[in-house]
């Protein structure tokens, strides 16, 4: 949930609450021999309403278990549950006079901190995960699909390579000997005027201007078009591969699959060296390999994205794990904190 | 002479130039010496078959690219109605249907009288789903024409012998005079009644009202690209669609613009005829895109350019019927009220102001109901998609959360209520329709041939898997089970509460905008009026 200025309705409510509830209090706790707490009826009062809000805001999650029933628009419902929920550690403090009590108290204390700061930190990642991918991923996709296309990635990767370089499998055919001879490039030092990879088509490629980031389309990367282009290719010249595809063929084997499989600790992991180490292949190719060291570019850095994307979905989605079953927890405690004061107490 | 080639190979008994001629209804067509020269090159393009009572002739749903000329017995023909999930279970799914919040059914029902139109001479009652042809009448016909799926079930109720050929003959057949007016009089008897009582505006009409009209009804048949009507001549009639398509549209500076495609069942024509001046619209039978060569454009639905065969009311007529019946008068005229606004609405659309390329470019202007999701808002809790799934009784989602981006917006995978619905072209059953409200929606007795799918150019429908859809046919009869159904968004438009992605999306992301309005705006407007708009 972004913080616009759609919350202000719901930001005015909870300090408006707030104030009267601390008024309340500071009245009660400034009473000629008054012992303000969980007890007293002011006490009772704020718990009660405490109590209340925490049961509100459990039921967001089942009001997401039947999105199309008419119980309100769930953005309303989540502005609620968020304001609500950090009114809630206000109460709570109200409630017990600030103090941490006995163990019972002491527990709901800690859990109090742990939901609502769990919940604060969910709100704040909301506020800059989301735009992170649309800024820094224009090819996201849908969580569900991210297994999919890093499989599709690596099979394209494969192809591209067979079709500029022959099998990646077997041993290198005699056409390519003298290619072979040619060294694996090592990554030239880092230098700010290193032109930015650029694609035959662009469609893979990084984006060269926001205009293009706006412009993408984040369907399942189809092979470049260059890999179609009128290059020398397999099928161009009779079936075999085009001379000085060696090196081609030996990156993918040394980095690129392996990237491709298995990214942690992968040099192509890092996108400034990545494009080094592709400049760098660049140089020992001749040019009619070049569009194909281009599509196997824009497939690592796919491949990157699609690395990028897991973590930062985890993350986005990750403090629930927390959030979530604490919640229930912290419900149940106060539940069970309720029934014994009110049974036991006095 | 040709080398006799057998490439066809339907099962059966083939016929030879000579059987040809002793069949009364191939000869009475004249065209024994063209079939045989025909057959001469193909042989078993077209066999006689035998059915034993019982024997089924074609399965619904099943392929097939051959048409059946019945020549003896009785045939029933069938379609089977999907009915609603009889499983939806969660509890809370069952708790919300004891309180009233019951998920959009995927099926629409219609009165009992409502015409199902299926690949034959015949149209269905949609209380009465079954049929029985006779000799001389044809079934398979868009199949053999089109590719289409079978749309019904044939089943032979007696000893039945049936020709069943492939399309170049079937065309050399239909091309023929005679048969022609053989089928059109047996849709005359048969069929055309039916369809009068199925337009709305006749409703309730007497029997004899309907056998008038019957049979003083004029038969056309123009061919792909003809006009029908033209804006501005003066009004002679009103027809009705009986076969076809046909595109209404209205002359704009700049250009036509399209204002909708009707098909089978549809009318047209009574606007003028009811207010006495010219055609306010033309009308065309409507042929598939083709691009400067002439060649159908890659993409759009493979077919002959086919024809629209059409049925004319008379301008007497109608004057005699509005005249005896004011009940239909006021029918008509609060139709033409309803036409005359759209087609104002549609004309005010044409906003005299230009739009950033890449929204022209991505189609976004087409969209009346444009689903966007903001993507600065969007935690991609998948809510909107979810809520999809949940307000459809048949628990598919219309709404693919990947598409192209404009700025800061991704447009989903969903139906954008388009202002030229290509998808409505090349319906063979016409079951693809739009609602008075824009909304899109696919008839029950979809044969899931999957035209509308190819059609659109946007990717918002979807063809399912019927038996993954726990869909039932009608308890107790035999029919054969469709494969594929499409499914389009409906913008949830039995619900109150609206599109049941926007309501759902927690985070304010789902939005649902006209495109001309939304982008007519510089974006940071729109960011603003969305900003603006209440919760």
């Amino acid at each position: 949930m972004l913080i616009d200025r759609k919350q202000y309705t719901w930001v005015a409510v909870s300090i408006a609450l707030g104030a009267g509830a601390t008024l309340a209090y500071v009245a009660d706790a400034t009473r000629p021999g008054a012992r303000p707490g969980g007890g007293t009826i002011l006490g009772l009062t704020l718990g009660g309403a405490g109590l209340a809000i925490m049961c509100f805001c459990a039921l967001l999650s089942v009001k997401r278990k039947v999105p199309h029933w008419r119980l309100g628009r769930a953005q309303v419902w989540l502005r609620a549950h968020v304001w609500l929920g950090l009114l809630l550690a206000l109460l709570v403090a109200l409630h017990s006079g600030f103090k941490i009590g006995g163990a019972m108290t002491g527990f709901l204390w800690i859990m109090t901190v742990v939901v609502v700061g769990s919940g604060i930190i969910g709100v704040a990642i909301q506020q800059v995960i989301p735009r992170l991918l649309l800024e820094s991923l224009p090819g996201e996709t849908v969580a569900q699909q991210i297994d999919h296309q890093i499989a599709d990635a690596a099979a394209q990767a494969r192809s591209v390579v067979v079709k500029y370089a022959g099998s990646v499998d077997a041993p290198a055919p005699p056409w390519t000997e003298a290619a072979a001879q040619t060294p694996v490039p090592t990554p030239p030092p880092i230098t700010p005027a290193a032109p930015p990879p650029t694609s035959a088509t662009g469609s893979l490629a990084a984006p060269k201007s926001a205009g293009d980031t706006k412009l993408a389309t984040p369907a399942a990367s189809p092979l470049p078009a260059a890999a179609k282009a009128a290059t020398p290719s397999v099928a161009a010249s009779g079936g075999k591969p085009p001379a000085g595809g060696e090196p081609l063929r030996r990156f993918y084997l040394d980095a690129a699959a392996p990237f491709m499989l298995r990214p942690a600790g992968s040099p192509l992991l890092n996108p400034s060296h990545a494009r080094s180490m592709f400049i760098g292949l660049r140089r020992v190719c001749p040019p009619h390999i070049h569009p194909g060291v281009d599509d196997l570019e824009a497939l690592c850095q796919r491949r990157r994205h699609l690395l990028a994307q897991r973590r930062w979905m985890a993350a986005l989605h990750g403090w629930l794990i927390l959030h979530v079953p604490l919640s229930y927890l912290y419900l149940i405690a106060v539940f069970a904190h309720a029934v014994i004061a009110v049974r036991y107490t006095r | 002479m040709a080398k006799a080639t057998t490439i066809v190979g339907l099962e059966g008994e083939p016929l030879t130039a000579e059987d040809i001629k002793s069949i009364p209804i191939l000869a009475d067509a004249g065209i024994g010496d063209t079939a045989g020269k025909l057959l001469d090159q193909f042989v078993g393009s077209i066999v006689r078959r035998r059915f034993a009572s019982g024997d089924v002739i074609c399965h619904e749903g099943e392929g097939g690219n051959t048409a059946f000329v019945l020549l003896e017995g009785e045939v029933g023909v069938s379609i089977a109605r999907r009915n609603e999930r009889t499983k939806r279970g969660s509890f809370l799914a069952a708790l919300g249907s004891l309180l009233g919040q019951k998920p959009v059914s995927a099926t629409v029902h219609h009165d009992p009288s409502t015409l199902v139109p299926i690949d034959a001479s015949v149209d269905l009652r949609y209380g009465d789903l079954v049929a029985t042809l006779g000799p001389g009448e044809v079934v398979g016909e868009m199949s053999c024409l089109n590719l289409a799926p079978r749309s019904a079930t044939c089943v032979a109720k007696s000893p039945v012998v049936a020709l069943e050929m492939v399309r170049n003959i079937y065309e050399k057949l239909q091309s023929a005079p005679t048969f022609k007016a053989r089928n059109d009089a047996n849709y005359r008897s048969r069929a055309l009644a039916g369809h009068l009582r199925n337009v709305p505006i006749f409703e309730g009409l007497p029997a004899s009202a309907i056998d008038r009209l019957r049979a003083s009804a004029e038969l056309h048949t123009f061919k792909a690209g003809t006009p029908i009507v033209t804006e501005g001549d003066a009004a002679d009639g009103m027809f009705l669609i009986r076969n076809g398509q046909v595109r209404v549209s209205k002359k704009m500076p700049g250009g036509e613009l399209t204002l909708a495609y009707l098909t089978r069942g549809d009318f047209f024509g009574e606007i003028g005829l009811l207010r006495g001046t010219t055609r306010s619209t033309s009308c065309t039978a409507y042929d598939h895109p083709k691009d400067e060569s002439g060649a159908y454009k890659k993409g759009t639905f493979q077919s002959k350019a086919s024809s629209a065969e059409l049925v004319k009311i008379k301008s007497a007529e109608f004057d005699w019927l509005v005249k005896e019946f004011p009940q239909i008068k006021a029918r008509l005229e609060a139709l033409a009220e309803t036409r005359a606004r759209a087609t104002h609405e549609a004309q005010t659309q044409i906003v005299p102001t230009s739009y950033p390329k890449h929204v022209e470019d991505l189609g976004l202007l087409q969209g009346q109901g444009l689903l966007l999701i903001d993507l600065e808002k969007c935690t991609r809790c998948d809510q909107c998609v979810q809520a999809c799934v949940a307000s459809h009784d048949d628990g598919v989602t219309r709404l693919v959360r990947e598409g192209p981006r404009y700025d800061k917006y991704l447009v989903p995978s969903r139906c954008r209520m388009c202002m030229d619905p290509l998808c409505m072209i090349g319906c063979p059953v016409g079951s693809i329709r739009r609602a008075p409200d824009l909304n899109m929606f696919i008839e029950d007795w979809c044969i899931g041939c999957g035209n509308c799918a190819r059609q659109c150019p946007y990717n918002s429908i979807q063809m399912h898997d019927l038996t993954s859809l726990g869909m039932q046919d009608d308890p107790g009869v035999e029919r054969a089970v469709r494969k594929d159904r499409a499914v389009v968004c409906d913008q949830c438009s039995t619900l109150p509460q609206g599109p049941a992605c926007v309501y759902a999306c927690p985070h304010d992301a789902a939005v649902r905008v006209n495109a001309r309005e939304f982008f007519s705006l510089t974006v940071s407007a729109s960011r603003a009026v969305l900003a603006d708009s209440p919760a």
